[in-house]
């Protein structure tokens, strides 16, 4: 019952994820690759603008002294490296790993390959996971480690973060406003 | 229902829309994102094939069958936000003809594979993907979160030089 109702409230929020991504074209290659090139900013625009209102939302959450979660652990190699390979990958199958099955929605045939590399990525990592991560282990640092842990405290260093990102939203859209990216490709 | 039928939406309104998220995702306990449901049911499937029956240890917990919800959806939302619109897309975005030297559809799908297969082991390498790293993390103010987003995108901008 309980896997039921977790899994209806994956589709609800799921469906809702989907139409932005549509909504948005952050599922056409031309958008994704054009933010690779510096020729688009549309993916630049909505990601910031997701982590600008997310931050906003985790601030009022902990104003309410609602615990944060704090799931990612730093260690600086694996993730540098993970990275590195996450952004190639994208770079090659013109899709992130979340848009893939929005294109998968939208009837692109090469998600379907892209799909299937991706759950070969899976078998693959399956098999060298005890390996990798006594790797990951071994590597420096290991531990979790928020941006507002370095000094400023958690008011400041959220304020700051979400100033910057409306500074460089406001920026980017004076120097190439979102209609001329979105409009003149409407879909490619 | 207007705002749904329109083609596109500013990317800041779609942007402020998935941040909203976060709020439901908060009070469900579960992380947006989608390469850890994927990793946990290939986990099941190849545990099966080699003994034989299901281990417990990687059976998808709740937050896993909640990211297989949310997988579904984004196929079904990408799919009713063209219905609702009516836009229309070529079955491979024409994109690929202009970028790819010589192009032909076989080619279009040996990138479609590694690619998938690169991010994905670079998404489990790194523990989270576009979303579930760059949004959900860096919104959490997590280091390692914003480590991975920048070598991801100075990665991502050497590769794309190769295309045309």
């Amino acid at each position: 019952m309980v896997i039921f109702f977790t899994i209806l409230m994956g589709i609800m929020m799921g469906t809702a994820v989907g139409v932005i991504f549509e909504k948005s074209k952050v599922i056409d290659p031309e958008q994704l690759i054009g933010q690779f090139q510096l020729r688009r900013f549309t993916m630049l625009k909505v990601f910031l603008s997701a982590i600008g209102t997310g931050i906003v939302v985790y601030f009022f959450f902990n104003l309410f002294a609602l615990e944060r979660l704090n799931w990612k652990v730093f260690s600086l190699l694996p993730d540098l490296l993970g990275g590195a390979l996450l952004g190639a990958g994208i770079a090659l199958a013109g899709t992130c790993p979340s848009t893939l099955f929005g294109q998968l929605g939208a009837g692109y045939k090469d998600a379907r390959f892209v799909f299937l590399g991706a759950v070969t990525g899976a078998i693959i990592f399956y098999y060298s996971k005890p390996a990798l991560q006594i790797w990951i282990k071994e590597c420096w640092p290991h531990e979790k480690l928020r941006l507002d842990e370095l000094g400023l405290g958690y008011n400041l260093t959220a304020v700051l973060v979400v100033c910057s990102i409306v500074f460089v939203l406001y920026l980017l859209e004076r120097y190439r406003p979102w209609r001329v990216d979105t409009e003149c490709q409407h879909i490619d | 229902m207007n705002f749904l039928r329109q083609k596109y939406w500013s990317p800041y309104v779609a942007g402020g829309l998935l941040g909203l998220l976060q709020i439901p995702v908060f009070f469900l306990d579960a992380s947006l994102g989608s390469s850890g449901a994927l990793q946990s049911i290939v986990c099941v499937f190849s545990n099966f094939l080699t003994t034989n029956n299901i281990s417990t240890t990687c059976l998808p917990n709740l937050k896993n069958w909640w990211q297989i919800g949310l997988i579904l959806g984004i196929i079904f939302g990408a799919w009713l936000s063209i219905k609702l619109s009516g836009s229309v897309r070529p079955s491979i975005a024409l994109f690929w003809k202009k970028a790819i030297q010589n192009y032909s559809n076989k080619k279009r799908y040996f990138l479609a594979f590694s690619g998938g297969f690169l991010f994905f082991f670079g998404a489990r390498l790194a523990d989270g993907c576009t979303m579930g790293n760059g949004v959900s993390g860096i919104s959490l103010l997590s280091v390692g979160s914003l480590v991975v987003i920048i070598s991801m995108f100075v990665s991502g901008i050497l590769t794309s030089r190769f295309y045309r």
